[in-house]
């Protein structure tokens, strides 16, 4: 490491001459005597890299020129691109706990509580969707961060619960939408299930998303809420049929059939990775089929296999101290999938394990 | 048998530059490390002239980004040992070194260690207090105190439990 010394050699010899024939060579800067204030460009470079809650807690109050700069459509974009992604968890078991925000930081996991019930409107503090720190709550959309949050918009002047949406970043447009399960009459007075889209902060109305093209089994999906995000996209994933994928930028919605598996039994789980949509088929307790679909073409590869039957005894362990269930949460880093184990319902440690490489990584956290 | 070429990379490796700080000290650089440096790279590419004079920065900076020049340029080394150079480049470095280097890396073009050192400087600006940033940023506050006032009592509702610092 030190080798590269060698060719930093300081010659202090200098002599007046040399410097008026280096005259031509000058580098020329702005005007900067002394250091008393940093270009914008840096400062710009500087406060991007800052965690949106410090912005909003000090940053964004030292100066009104600050102020702009942060609250300009250029900065926000810029900062998201610089920003941690993360998994927003709850235990759903206890509805008073606090969403936990988890998001891995030079290899360590960081953890923190989300002071959410300070938002006095919301009876319980339940996050049915969230993106970039967006949190969709029962009856708002709230950003943490900025301490903002705003009601959803009503469907057709009834107020619609954020268990049935889910929220999505269309990244071309910079815009957020809000995808929506509804019901509506087709003429006969048989009622069908479909869904409905809004730009958040433009649209006042929902606009209906065409799913003529689907087919019958496939538009059974909207039976449930749309379950998972990835980048750009909102998934209806909870069967072993079908998945339907909606292109929030252009709006057109997709079906996909299910790898079909020997065993059409077995319990599917789908997680969101980022950019894929993966699905876990479970062949036994402590080991799984992996496939992830590209949402943009709606292809299915096959991944290695997870199995950690070689660590039951670790799980069984812990299964016999505690309340223990198993539930994947998603990824952080786009692979690693943090691991849920609940105790009585109030408490749950989380584990890690990498998807190219099952195994078990790091120590349980507790996750109050 | 090999030959090397009179223009091939040996030669172009030994080639080196002078460059001068504004106090005077002068840096003998291979043209492998200095062409890292965007304005550098222009100038080495209009002018024969292998000494550069820098009128803005200093000595201790200089010596600073051509160690990181030197460095980067060394193709023996891995790019994993060159991320945890950058790592322990920064670290332990006061806030006042790091302003006069990330202004050192904004003249002479230098986009990485503009980064690495930006990086620096806000995970140091994390958790401090308002008061703090303005003084090492030396900004005068321009806001009145029922403006600023206002814009706490807005949003008061979360992570406002957390402790700031002022040093």
């Amino acid at each position: 490491m030190d080798a590269h010394l060698n060719t930093i050699s300081t010659l202090r010899t200098i002599e007046q001459g040399n410097s008026e024939m280096a005259g031509d060579n000058y580098l020329y800067v702005k005007a900067q005597t002394s250091i008393d204030s940093l270009p914008d460009d840096i400062v710009f470079d500087i406060l991007v890299r800052i965690p949106a809650q410090d912005i909003y807690n000090s940053t964004r109050l030292v100066c009104r020129k600050w102020y702009q700069m942060i609250h300009a459509h250029n900065f926000i974009n810029a900062h998201l691109q610089h920003s941690t992604c993360g998994l927003v968890i709850q235990n759903w078991r206890d509805r008073t706990s606090h969403p936990t925000f988890v998001a891995m930081r030079q290899g360590r996991i960081e953890i923190s509580k989300l002071a959410y019930n300070k938002l006095h409107y919301e009876p319980y503090h339940t996050v049915w969707s969230s993106c970039n720190g967006l949190l969709l709550g029962s009856y708002h959309i709230s950003n943490p961060a900025t301490k903002r949050s705003i009601a959803l918009p009503t469907y057709f002047g009834r107020t619609i619960p954020g268990c049935s949406c889910a929220i999505a970043y269309a990244a071309t447009s910079m815009e957020y939408k809000l995808v929506y399960t509804c019901y509506f009459r087709n003429g006969n007075s048989v009622s069908e299930r479909s869904c409905a889209i809004l730009t958040v902060g433009v649209d006042k109305s929902w606009r209906c998303v065409r799913t003529e093209h689907l087919s019958l089994a496939a538009k059974k999906q909207f039976h449930v809420k749309p379950s998972m995000v990835t980048d750009g996209f909102v998934h209806w994933a909870l069967t072993n049929t079908y998945v339907l994928t909606l292109n929030v930028e252009t709006e057109i919605i997709t079906q996909t059939r299910v790898p079909s598996c020997h065993d059409e039994k077995l319990e599917h789980y789908y997680l969101s990775m980022g950019s894929y949509l993966s699905l876990l088929i479970a062949c036994s307790e402590f080991s799984w089929e992996v496939w992830e679909m590209k949402p943009e073409t709606g292809e299915w590869t096959k991944m290695p296999k997870i199995n950690l039957e070689a660590q039951k005894c670790t799980f069984e362990q812990l299964c016999f101290k505690h309340d223990f269930s198993f539930l994947q949460v998603g990824s952080l880093n786009r692979k690693l999938v943090p691991v849920v184990f609940l105790k009585y319902g109030l408490f749950c440690w989380i584990f890690g394990f990498v998807l190219q490489k099952p195994n078990i990584e790091g120590a349980p956290e507790i996750l109050v | 048998m090999v030959t090397t070429d009179e223009k091939g990379p040996l030669t172009a490796k030994k080639k080196s530059v002078i460059i001068r700080s504004c106090d005077g000290d002068e840096f003998l650089v291979s043209e492998s490390a200095a062409v890292l440096s965007t304005s550098l790279k222009k100038i080495l590419e209009e002018k024969e002239d292998r000494l550069i004079h820098l009128s803005d920065i200093d000595n201790k900076t200089l010596a600073m980004v051509i160690a990181y020049l030197s460095t980067h340029a060394d193709d023996g080394l891995s790019d994993d040992l060159k991320r945890s150079f950058d790592q322990e480049f920064v670290s332990g470095k006061e806030f006042d070194v790091l302003k006069y280097l990330v202004l050192a890396t904004d003249t002479l073009q230098v986009t990485c260690l503009c980064y690495t050192v930006a990086k620096k400087m806000a995970d140091i600006m994390k958790n401090k207090l308002v008061e703090w940033v303005r003084r090492e940023f030396d900004i005068q506050n321009d806001y009145t105190p029922e403006a600023e006032a206002e814009i706490r009592r807005l949003d008061a509702w979360a992570w406002d439990d957390r402790q700031l610092e002022d040093d």
